[in-house]
């Protein structure tokens, strides 16, 4: 942006200089204000959905409200505590009922716990999707192949594939596995093939596998097939580009110009 | 074709043509036209065509009234018009005799006979079809002198019985679309902006934000392309509100014009009308009332010669409460899931399509029309000191007139309930009147004082919301109705928020198990303690109110409250699990009258001796209590 | 391993989905409004419908089946040749529709939110159809059926029936 603004705001009692518009979120990391997310990827856009880096935005004459940091654009003047207790308080609530609908999950324990939270209010149950929607935008947002999507609504909320089945655009490329925080999505390379799939409260959905291709001169793995073609076409490779590995390729190529 | 005057038989144009009117001179000629078209008819039989007395059968009622009028060889004298909703909906089918304005209720096909031979034709007042007061008994001939209507004031919903909602020359016989001509010939949009803003208009769908205001931001946005929208929330979700449907089908082109006048002021290039799909007649009706908006030349290029050119496009809903709110609503007119976004980027800057948006409800473009035909110190002189104008409510429930109202910002609720809605019905006592849907809050009875605006009832924990008015009486559980609004919140919730979605459903569980006698103290402390985290911590405007209902329940009806968790018991007979039903032996004449709907057969007894019920086998259908007439079932 | 990843439908459907495409112009903007054609159209939204509608609009099929899943309007399941709606707005309610839903489903054998194994009925409780004065309301087929009292909805489970 050209005409991008210097403003001043203040972080916990400190003042900071930013440019006007950015996610406040992204500002307080950057001056080493820790705030806890579990829906945020520097790689995909900001959704506001798990709510867990709330913080309470003021004029500074006693104004304020409670904003989700990630999503919140820097404007000259505001006033921000990261740690007030009604920041903290939409926090605890967050932490506690996803620690009540995934118990087990290591990351949302370890928060939990960073708020005092040990047991939940709330009867547990054993999920391990928190429905932060970070596969889906990942999928769509940097894969560009759509293949999962949030679907349903409200507590029935489920992520995963069209019908969950295996049936899908999904290329196998394993973003999704990568990006999700509560790691309920898994991958499995075995016997030429890779398996991806979600798992939530004991149930495999969205099972979907491919077919590896290998280097056919030293027979190193390079991926699934779906994705090595859809990154050949989008790229506009050769057809046979991928029958090697990178590092086969730059020697086939010699023993292809000798003979 | 759809004129009634031959206007268009005239040939002039057809409906792929040149427009019909194309000037401002044009429409003052037609209006004379129309209106006197509209006044050749001095005597006719006007039938309600709302929603509700469709309900209670009035097209039923209509063709008996067409095939007698038929039979006696009347049509040319005696036309039978089926208008929009007239409001007193629990009286319905109505029919309203022209011109001596005899309002006839509850009508049936088989009074058609005398309703025209006896009533219209030879004037007599028919005596057994006219509403009585409930308290003197006394017979009202007129609509305008029965308590229901007496203390309303009918500006924005005032012509629905008056006109014909698929025949735009009735509106236009009325004066309807001069507010439009008047804003494209003599004002100058940001005139307009100014005129709305000093009307004091605030949105009627629910937040009550200023609309000049938002006009003035939509006005300021720049859009790349230049393309700008403003678009009718018609996607009226709250329960126990419909006044907007009722709007739509009774007056659609008050809302047309509305929008007109406002794409103009703000610059917007298309229109769209978000629509219910659970109200199938409205969109009909709004879909005829678009198309003939167009052939008149209120919509489409170079409007009236004044060089504006836009047109209203209709969206239809899917089914989710949550589209209600304005992010959610646009992602859903984007062909995206109806998920709401956050609104530090307001839409009237970046809202369809990421294009600036100005999106009002029905209501709210409805009273555009009157503000620029009336003038804005007019209407800011209706109303409290920050909540101008009229307010239509839906008054339903418990109470006895239910219907639709209109009444000036201000009235008190005690006015509403039980002099415009008659009290409570069978004599029982008034409990609480829930308003603002699922956003609002119950109001007791020591509110009921309260004048009705914006934010007086903000500050007792409630909302304005889109109008609706529940009326709750004794038998009615304050705690049932807390876990109904989360039951239906949870279910409405979209799902993306972690504070609305998982925190309301805990809240409700929480309910669901002091319903069914499980609860302890510290449940209502939780939930108090949840309250404003759920409300700070939500993305969007569902989940920020969501606690309401039940924080206000807690707040004003605590004893009830305290009866469920300490004394496992329901005061008011409703929560099955708490409750018993019983045969009262001293009441109970031995009808037999409960015995067969019984399900269970769990009733026994002979004729005239008391009956006894085996609350063992009873699975607490109430189909017992329904049928006794002598109020010997008891429910404690 | 072969079509590990299959993307073609098995027959599109494509003569009746096609004129409701082009009812609403290819429109992505109405892809709600083109659905709800589909469901009127069969009951339910069949999946090779869904895919012929993502394919024609340039939609991904994982958003117009989320769309399709997030909307009350839309059922994946085909539905019943009756529909008895019970209206669950608050006016309704508090003037005992929950009674009405619970006789509703023990007469037709059928829970709320299902639809009978022989497709005769599916029974759905709504949030609200607006016609508030008259609670409480059960829709049968679109049909608005006003003041319904537990003794009413024998009548109304004889019609179904017939």
């Amino acid at each position: 942006m050209d005409d991008a603004k210097t403003i001043t705001i203040t972080i916990n009692g400190k003042q900071v200089q930013t440019t006007e518009g950015r996610y406040l979120l992204e500002v307080c990391r950057e001056n080493g204000v820790d705030i806890p997310t579990l829906c945020h990827h520097e790689a995909v856009s900001p959704a506001g959905a798990c709510r867990l880096c709330a913080v309470e935005v003021g004029d500074g004459k006693g104004r304020s409200r409670i904003v989700a940091s990630c999503i919140y654009p820097c404007w000259d003047g505001m006033v921000v505590e990261t740690e007030s207790p009604r920041a903290v308080g939409v926090r605890r609530l967050v932490l506690e009922t996803l620690l009540a609908r995934a118990p087990k999950v290591p990351v949302i324990r370890d928060l939990a716990r960073r708020y005092g939270i040990r047991r939940p209010r709330f009867p547990l149950e054993n999920h391990q999707c928190i429905l932060c929607g970070l596969c889906v935008r990942v999928c769509s947002e940097v894969v560009g192949v759509h293949a999962l999507s949030m679907q349903g609504r409200g507590a029935e909320k489920e992520c995963g594939t069209p019908y969950l089945s295996g049936e899908s655009t999904c290329i196998g490329c394993g973003a999704c596995v990568y990006v999700c925080p509560t790691e309920c999505i898994h991958m499995e390379d075995r016997d030429g093939v890779r398996t991806i799939w979600h798992e939530d409260a004991g149930v495999k959905t969205s099972v979907r596998q491919f077919k590896l291709k290998y280097c056919k001169v030293c027979g190193a793995p390079l991926g699934p097939e779906y994705q090595l073609e859809y990154i050949r076409k989008k790229v506009g490779l050769p057809e046979d580009f991928h029958d090697l590995c990178p590092g086969c390729r730059a020697t086939g190529r010699r023993v292809a110009a000798t003979t | 074709m759809t004129g009634t005057s031959g206007w268009v038989a005239d040939g002039r144009t057809g409906p792929t043509g040149t427009p019909l009117i194309r000037s401002p001179r044009d429409l003052e000629e037609a209006r004379k036209r129309f209106l006197a078209s509209y006044q050749a008819v001095q005597k006719y039989i006007s039938v309600c065509g709302g929603t509700g007395c469709r309900g209670g059968g009035c097209l039923a009622v209509a063709q008996a009234i067409r095939d007698v009028v038929r039979e006696e060889g009347l049509e040319q004298t005696l036309p039978v018009r089926l208008t929009g909703c007239h409001g007193f909906c629990e009286r319905g089918p109505i029919v309203v005799i022209y011109p001596q304005k005899i309002f006839y209720q509850q009508v049936k096909p088989i009074h058609a006979r005398k309703i025209v031979t006896r009533s219209a034709v030879a004037g007599e007042v028919l005596e057994d079809l006219l509403y009585k007061a409930p308290d003197t008994k006394e017979a009202i001939p007129h609509e305008e002198d029965i308590p229901f209507y007496r203390k309303q004031m009918r500006l924005v919903f005032g012509r629905n019985g008056a006109i014909d909602p698929e025949n735009i020359e009735d509106y236009i016989a009325l004066g309807g679309y001069s507010a439009l001509v008047k804003a494209l010939f003599s004002m100058q949009p940001d005139e307009i902006i100014e005129e709305v803003k000093r009307s004091g208009l605030r949105g009627r769908g629910g937040g009550g934000f200023p609309t000049g205001r938002k006009w003035a931001s939509m006005k300021k946005a720049p859009s790349p392309d230049g393309r700008r929208f403003v678009i009718c929330n018609a996607d009226e979700g709250d329960p126990g509100a419909f006044m907007d449907r009722s709007l739509i089908e009774g007056n659609p082109h008050s809302v047309i014009e509305g929008m007109i006048i406002g794409a103009y002021a703000m610059g917007a290039t298309a229109g769209y009308v978000y629509i219910r799909r659970e109200y199938p007649l409205a969109l009909q009706t709004l879909t005829t009332a678009l198309r003939q908006a167009r052939e008149y030349g209120f919509l489409g290029q170079d409007i009236l010669g004044s060089g504006f050119s836009f047109d209203i496009g209709i969206n239809r809903g899917g089914g989710a409460f949550v589209c209600g709110e304005s992010t959610a609503l646009m992602a859903s007119m984007e062909g995206k899931v109806g998920e709401p976004r956050p609104k530090y980027v307001h839409t009237v800057e970046k809202g369809l399509w990421d294009r600036p948006t100005c999106l009002n409800n029905v209501e709210t473009w409805a009273n555009v029309p009157l503000i620029i035909a009336r003038g804005a110190d007019w209407y800011a002189g209706i109303g409290t000191d920050k909540s101008k104008g009229t307010k239509i409510f839906s008054l339903v429930g418990k109470v006895n007139n239910t219907g639709l109202i209109e009444v000036p910002m201000g009235i008190t609720l005690r006015e509403v309930i039980f002099e415009i809605g008659g009290g409570i019905q069978k004599g029982r006592r008034f409990k609480a009147v829930q308003t603002g849907g699922p956003s609002g809050g119950v109001i007791p009875e020591s509110l009921l004082d309260l004048p009705v605006d914006f934010d007086r009832l903000t500050e007792v924990g409630s909302m304005m919301g889109s109008g609706g008015m529940i009326v709750m009486d004794d038998r009615t559980c304050m705690v049932d109705v807390a876990r109904y609004f989360l039951q239906f919140l949870t279910e409405e919730s979209c799902g993306k928020c972690v504070p609305c979605r998982e925190g309301v459903r805990r809240v409700k569980e929480i309910v669901e198990r002091i319903c069914r006698g499980e609860g302890r103290m510290s449940d209502l402390r939780l939930i108090e303690e949840m309250a404003p985290e759920i409300a700070d911590g939500s993305l969007c405007g569902l989940g920020q109110s969501a606690p309401n209902p039940v924080i206000t329940s807690i707040r004003y009806f605590r004893e009830e409250w305290e009866a469920h968790v300490r004394d496992r018991k329901c005061p008011a007979g409703v929560c099955k699990d708490l409750i018993t039903y019983s045969i009262d032996p001293v009441k109970c004449t031995g009808c037999m009258a409960c015995v067969k709907p019984c399900p269970q057969q769990c009733i026994t007894g002979e004729r005239k001796k008391p009956h006894v019920l085996d609350a063992s086998r009873c699975i607490k259908c109430g189909a017992c209590y329904e049928v006794c007439k002598y109020d010997a079932v008891l429910r404690q | 391993m072969e079509a590990m990843n299959p993307t073609t439908p098995s027959g599109c459907l494509c003569e009746d989905v096609d004129p409701i495409l082009d009812r609403y112009g290819r429109d992505q903007g109405l892809l709600v409004s083109i659905l709800q054609d589909i469901q009127e159209k069969y009951r339910y939204l069949p999946k090779e419908a869904l895919e012929r509608v993502s394919a024609a609009l340039d939609v991904p099929m994982a958003q117009v089946y989320a769309v399709a899943t997030f909307f009350k309007a839309f059922s994946l399941k085909p539905r019943g040749r009756h529909v008895v709606q019970v209206c669950m707005g608050t006016a309704c309610h508090v003037r005992g529709a929950p009674l009405i839903r619970d006789k509703l489903e023990r007469d037709l054998g059928v829970k709320n939110g299902e639809t009978a194994a022989d497709l005769s009925v599916t029974l759905e409780s709504v949030n609200c159809v607006g016609a508030c004065a008259l609670g409480p309301v059960v829709v049968l087929d679109d049909e608005v059926q006003g003041h319904v009292t537990l003794t009413k909805v024998d009548a109304l489970v004889k019609k179904v029936r017939s």
